[in-house]
């Protein structure tokens, strides 16, 4: 009883008070608690740094070969490249662009930027723009007048560093892939002729020395040795089954010094191709672009 | 009986000053802002400060029943506290700074998101609704219209600033509030009785004591530790590094109390101490005798004590040309006031002798450290470098508008990165050549337009020639601080009193 007159008594002293509050009074006070906990909800909450590798496609969708970046745009990706936010703070910036020489017009392309993102601790993601940032996702970041597409590979508080390795890899160039050839004309050549080797205006450029630069200038391939073999056609003939040198082939045999990068316990050449018997990686040097097939792997180190 | 009766005279002396603060003061609103002070003063968060600010806010708006009134009060105690969340901009990579003190960092600036903060865009907006509440009839001294004018071009010139434009407008904003605090208290007085707004003032000026008394504290204890004290509430983790040049001894400590660096402080302290003066010589004939002694004396002794720990050079020279000026205008006057003061003191015998032996140690190491200023390696040489780049870029194709408010290092850094600013990435040590850096020429214009005028109600103003001596002296001793470091005293504390006062003449 005694409780509710005293809760009475100050109802009554808070509702006098506040009696010839007016208009104005209310939404200065409405103001300031409403900038005190858009404060607490945005700007209070835990800001950070990450940087965020991506591998570039050139849309959103799946990296299909065709969708990779082309040269035309990656040249447009330059290191240095920031965007700002409302209040001057630098919210992305381009670290690094990375790639492999593919011998064609598509990139094997990387980036790396710095994201200014807002962690939450709850979820343990870091967002930017609203927008979480997660591995494996597509994601989209507009650089000023640029659209960076592509799909997360890492999203961490330094830069992405990968164990690397040297490898002494032995392969041969398989003839099919080399030429430009028809599926009929692959059936006569090489189940029919039973054909190996591959052209001389080919071959004979194929000298140990030869080195595959990355995007950085350094060299992630290096010819050691090639033999060399007179190409070879093999044939059956009135039940007979013959082996003929071709004078316009060679059999190619290379020895590579191969630097490649450890992912999930495995070792990928360019990040891409396991190093693995019988796989096939891509070798540019200069204007010479060829395919070898490995057939021997062992490491250096 | 000889104790109780001056057990029984202190407590009668004890009753009548707290009946006195309760007669004159709206006491309630006096003893909340003392509480908020205290109990945030050691809070043990930024985020606790947030949720005090808060909660003072509030109960401030509940005594006054009036949002202009809780913005009037609270703005200076909010101000005090100014820490929340940093905002952090690099202005200088590291690869462009050559100096030790920023090694490895290169150089910043930064704005804290803070309750003052939020705050001034409150007062911002509720301006902006009373002018409009009142149909746009905008009534203000010629001086506040000249003011706006130049906030008009320092908007400007942040907006078009080419290099952190958002920052710059967020400090033209911070700034900008004060004038906005001044022209709120103006409109509070125009509703009020004289009886009211005296009211109002003597609950001002006993704020301001509060808060004079609150970091005069925390400046003893930190001369006492010499060390910052670890507060949440400082602005710093640890004392600014001096004797990098060679007029500084290393063995000398130099207080910085709830500022950035003992410059400021020094430069908080005399706005202060000219503000109290001229608030006082308002209201004292209407507060208790015994109040008003100890109001003027405390405040007069704190200051000086405070400014002279501080080792501020242009402070003690601030204080030294208003002394001269009241010894040319008003020597009768000082003369009273210098026998007055040592009158109240001489019952305070040991504290001034540990002082003054203090004192005795430091200031002859300070004054004779000064002479090496015009060595190689003294302050001399690089304030004239710091100058030919100041004028370099004054010059440059934005002398019109300014590089915008605070972007004078990344504009200078812009302008000549191999420049001084390698080794000294600081501000110009002179407030007017920042201005016209900063703000440009046609804004230093009007601003000098704005001063002529309100110089000019000064002299004009129905006062004693004591407190339009101190109104003036005050302002000379803002520009003097002004002339040697890198503060724009455009609106300091005793300029805004100023122009309350100046309109609340019929008190």
């Amino acid at each position: 009883m005694n409780r509710s007159r005293n809760f009475d008594k100050y109802f009554t002293l808070f509702t006098k008070r506040f009696k010839g509050v007016g208009w104005l009074d209310a939404l200065g006070v409405a103001i300031f608690f409403f900038i005190l906990f858009s404060g607490v909800f945005f700007l209070l909450r835990r800001g950070s740094e990450v940087i965020v590798t991506m591998r570039l496609l050139e849309r959103n969708s799946p990296d299909f070969y065709f969708n990779l970046p082309r040269h035309f745009y990656v040249e447009n990706l330059r290191p240095g490249m920031k965007e700002t936010d409302e209040a001057g703070r630098n919210a992305l910036e381009i670290l690094e662009v990375f790639s492999y020489p593919t011998g064609e017009i598509y990139q094997e392309a990387y980036i790396t930027l710095r994201v200014k993102t807002v962690f939450n601790k709850k979820t343990g993601q870091h967002s930017f723009n609203g927008k979480p940032l997660l591995n494996g996702d597509y994601y989209t970041f507009r650089l000023k007048d640029i659209v960076i597409n592509g799909i997360i590979i890492d999203i961490s508080d330094k830069p992405l560093v990968r164990e690397k390795k040297a490898f002494q890899v032995e392969g041969y160039l398989d003839p099919t892939d080399h030429e430009v050839l028809t599926t009929n004309q692959e059936i006569i050549l090489y189940k029919d002729y039973g054909v190996t080797g591959i052209k001389n205006y080919l071959a004979e450029k194929i000298v140990p020395g030869l080195k595959m630069y990355d995007g950085k200038g350094e060299v992630i391939a290096e010819v050691i040795s090639a033999s060399k073999l007179p190409g070879r056609r093999s044939m059956a003939q009135n039940n007979q089954y013959f082996t003929v040198s071709d004078s316009e082939r060679v059999e190619v045999k290379l020895t590579f010094e191969l630097t490649a990068e450890k992912i999930n316990d495995s070792f990928y050449f360019q990040k891409l191709t396991p190093l693995l018997i019988g796989r096939k990686f891509n070798f540019v040097s200069g204007y010479l672009s060829i395919k070898p097939t490995i057939t021997s792997v062992k490491s250096l180190d | 009986m000889m104790k109780a009766k001056i057990r029984d005279y202190s407590n009668n002396m004890y009753k009548r000053f707290i009946r006195g603060i309760m007669l004159v003061s709206e006491y309630k609103v006096l003893l909340l802002t003392y509480l908020y002070l205290i109990i945030t003063l050691f809070s043990p968060s930024h985020k606790i400060v947030f949720i005090l600010s808060a909660l003072y806010f509030l109960l401030l708006f509940f005594l006054t029943g009036s949002i202009i009134n809780t913005i009037f009060y609270s703005f200076y105690p909010f101000w005090l506290f100014r820490v929340g969340r940093d905002f952090v901009f690099e202005v200088v990579p590291k690869e462009g700074v050559a100096s030790p003190l920023y090694w490895g960092e290169g150089r910043s600036l930064g704005f804290v998101f803070s309750p003052f903060f939020i705050l001034v865009a409150t007062s911002l907006v509720i301006y902006f609704f009373i002018i409009l509440k009142d149909r746009l009839r905008f009534s203000v001294p010629v001086f506040v219209i000249f003011f706006l004018i130049t906030y008009v071009l320092h908007f400007l010139s942040a907006i078009n600033s080419p290099y952190l434009g958002g920052l710059s407008l967020i400090y033209t904003i911070h700034e900008f509030s004060f004038l906005i605090w001044m022209l709120i208290g103006l409109s509070i007085f125009k509703k009020l009785q004289s009886f009211k707004k005296n009211k109002i003032l003597t609950t001002l000026l006993l704020i301001l004591f509060g808060m004079l008394i609150l970091e005069s504290s925390v400046v003893f204890l930190q001369v006492a530790k010499r060390s910052v004290l670890g507060l949440k509430v400082e602005k710093v983790a640890s004392i600014p590094y001096f004797r990098a040049g060679a007029e500084e001894s290393g063995l000398s400590f130099r207080p910085v109390g709830l500022s950035y660096h003992p410059n400021e402080l020094a430069n908080w302290y005399v706005a202060a101490v000219f503000a109290i003066f001229l608030l006082w010589y308002k209201i004292k004939d209407t507060i208790p005798k015994n109040l008003a002694h100890f109001l003027i004396v405390s405040s007069a002794t704190l200051s000086l004590v405070v400014i002279l720990l501080t080792l501020s050079r242009s402070a003690y020279l601030a204080l030294f040309i208003t002394i001269v000026i009241f010894w040319l205008f008003d020597r009768a006057n000082l003369i009273k006031s210098v026998k007055f003061l040592s009158s109240y003191l001489k019952n305070f015998k040991v504290p001034i002798l540990l002082i003054f032996i203090y004192f005795s140690f430091i200031l002859p190491g300070r004054i004779y450290g000064s002479l090496y200023s015009f060595s190689e390696t003294g302050g001399l040489k690089t304030r004239l470098e710091q100058l030919k780049e100041a004028l370099n870029l004054i010059r440059s194709p934005s002398f019109l508008t300014g590089v915008g408010e605070g972007m004078y290092i990344p504009a200078l850094y812009d302008f000549n990165p191999q420049g001084n600013i390698r080794f000294f990435p600081e501000d110009i040590h002179n407030g007017f050549l920042l201005f016209l850096a900063e703000r440009g020429i046609v804004a230093f214009f009007i601003y000098l337009v704005a001063i002529y005028f309100l110089l000019r109600s000064i002299i004009k103003y129905e006062q004693s020639k004591t407190v339009r001596l101190l109104m003036i002296g005050g302002l000379i001793s803002n520009y003097i601080m002004m002339l040697f470091q890198p503060f724009i005293n455009t609106l300091p504390l005793n300029l805004l009193i100023t122009g309350l006062l100046l309109k609340t003449k019929k008190i």
